[in-house]
């Protein structure tokens, strides 16, 4: 440990409860986010997860949904629930800085992100902002001009990224959800290295309308909670399924979801090669428990894994070619030279990498005739250590920052939903498998998440310096 | 160097990456020289191992259909 702690704070429920008490006039929305607010006075300077706090607003927003209770009025869902999101979502009078020091110039956004408009339009305050990767480039949120953002079960170990302040947050009881965005396993990768629930829908079920981009055909928006009903609440109340707020929410139906008998493959082959013992021992109990059918294989994963690695590298060095023309000392020198590295790649690999997308996803298609879900791990190994530049996969020494998502990166190139949910083992580091559906089947995966967590298999536990004070 | 295409790209040995960085750098008017050369030519390196990849695997896929279309 590196001599820091996690504050003892109070009991910290979950975010429908908070709404159920705030709206019952158990507590007031001002109480909740002052206490919210606390915690991250207290937390953040061992967890590093915020990059701004937004005390002020948080505290008007909190008034606003007490005096409309007060007077009558309609209040949304998640009234009065605390959040925070990553700092790549507009909000409002505040730089969008995506984890860079080059945008701390840019002009405020003017208005909110989709995603944080709907979320205070459904009643719920936004605290403040999260670290990340810069420009959502890497797995490790150990950013240079922002420092390294913790996992709370061990903070001398990365939380993963580049969603690591959102993971973080959650996962240390400081807001009981948070948004964070996943190009290619940046919210899976940290959901699971801190051990919360994560989401990443299909491709384009959750507004990118004011989220910074990275690489648009492989961006998508995505959620962290450390309960799946908290999940699957905050996904109803954004969801675009034709209808806002959900007209077929899932949160509600867990239970019966839960009981639903799904055909379930275990992936081997790519999404196990290189993991660690402990990884492989951990998901042992699954394939028994689900009567799952094992050795099952997407083909064609490496090559997607890479093809997506090469899209990422051209489309991000496009994007942000004229920085990098003009001030490349300004970057985080790990994304600059990847970002530089990209710009020197011809067109013709981004498209060979589409080409190959078409390909990879007819592959995944015929995996799902056979299978409603598949089951993989998230990530080879548990965190990493803060400024441990590579891990052992096969007895190769890798590179963390471009390694960490081998499992998660096929997956987003096709769009694939996956929950992320952490395996459950109390007093360990955390270990997270994804749970992926075909296309627009969001509802199942919650369906296998819940089926998992009545088996006892999958649990979000409290880091255990601040355990039975943080959690609840 | 202009209009390079995936073929000749991937068909560099990995020993004239340098080589292949400082011209490409040059066309599209980016600085990579200095303390910046190594670790961009160690990610172009890993690049061109993905980018192989790819296109191994779309070979492999053509043949694969010309083999069927033979049967």
């Amino acid at each position: 440990m590196n001599g820091q702690n996690l504050h003892r704070v109070p009991t910290y429920p979950s975010a429908l409860s908070i709404a159920q008490d705030v709206k019952a006039g158990r507590a007031t929305a001002r109480s909740v986010a002052a206490g919210a607010l606390q915690r991250i006075a207290c937390n953040n300077p061992s967890l590093n997860a915020f990059t701004a706090v937004f005390a002020d607003q948080a505290l008007a927003d909190a008034d606003a949904v007490d005096a409309a209770l007060a007077a009558g009025r309609p209040v949304g869902p998640l009234a009065g629930v605390p959040f925070a999101v990553k700092n790549l979502f507009d909000v409002a009078g505040v730089v969008t800085l995506a984890g860079s020091k080059i945008r701390q110039d840019a002009a405020p956004a003017s208005r909110d992100a989709e995603l944080v408009a709907r979320l205070k339009a459904a009643g719920a305050i936004l605290l403040g902002a999260l670290n990340m990767d810069e420009f959502a480039y890497g797995f490790v949120t150990e950013n240079a001009h922002y420092g390294a953002t913790r996992t709370p079960h061990d903070l001398d170990r990365i939380a993963g990224g580049s969603s690591g302040g959102s993971a973080a947050a959650v996962a240390a009881g400081v807001v009981p959800f948070s948004l964070g965005s996943d190009t290619n396993g940046s919210v899976r990768v940290p959901a699971a290295l801190c051990g919360v629930y994560g989401l990443k829908p299909s491709w384009g079920r959750l507004s990118l309308g004011g989220v910074f981009p990275f690489v648009g055909s492989l961006d998508h928006a995505g959620l962290f909670a450390r309960h799946l009903e908290d999940l699957a609440s905050v996904y109803d109340a954004v969801s675009n399924d034709g209808a806002f707020p959900s007209q077929d929410p899932i949160a509600g139906r867990l239970d019966k979801l839960a009981s639903r008998r799904l055909r379930v493959g275990m992936l081997q082959g790519w999404f196990t090669q290189g993991a660690a013992a402990e990884v492989l021992e951990a998901l042992k109990p699954l394939a028994d428990a689900l009567d799952a059918d094992l050795d099952v294989e997407l083909p064609g994963a490496e090559a997607a894994r890479s093809a997506a690695f090469c899209l990422s590298a051209y489309e991000g060095g496009r994007l942000h070619l004229d920085d990098l023309r003009r001030r490349a000392e300004a970057f985080d020198p790990a994304v600059r030279d990847r970002l530089l590295a990209g710009a020197l790649l011809p067109d013709e690999i981004a498209a060979q990498a589409n080409a190959y997308r078409r390909i990879f996803r007819n592959s995944a298609n015929a995996l799902f005739t056979r299978y409603d879900l598949l089951v993989a791990p998230t990530t080879p190994c548990v965190a990493p250590r803060i400024g441990e530049p590579t891990m052992m996969v096969d007895g190769e020494a890798v590179s963390v920052r471009k390694n960490l998502g081998a499992y998660t990166q096929p997956l987003s190139f096709i769009g694939l939903p996956v929950l992320a949910a952490p395996l459950n083992r109390p007093g360990l580091l955390p270990i997270g498998i994804q749970i992926i559906g075909d296309q627009g089947c969001e509802a199942l995966t919650f369906a296998l998440a819940a089926k998992l967590e009545h088996l006892g298999l999958v649990r979000a536990h409290p880091p255990q310096q601040s355990q039975d004070e943080t959690f609840r | 160097m202009s209009h390079v295409q995936a073929e000749s790209f991937l068909q560099i040995d990995e020993a004239d990456l340098s080589a292949y960085a400082d011209a490409r750098a040059a066309e599209m008017d980016l600085m990579i020289a200095g303390a910046f050369q190594p670790s961009v030519l160690e990610n172009l390196t890993a690049l061109h191992i993905h980018a192989r990849r790819v296109s191994a695997a779309l070979q492999d896929l053509d043949g694969s259909r010309v083999e069927a279309g033979a049967r």
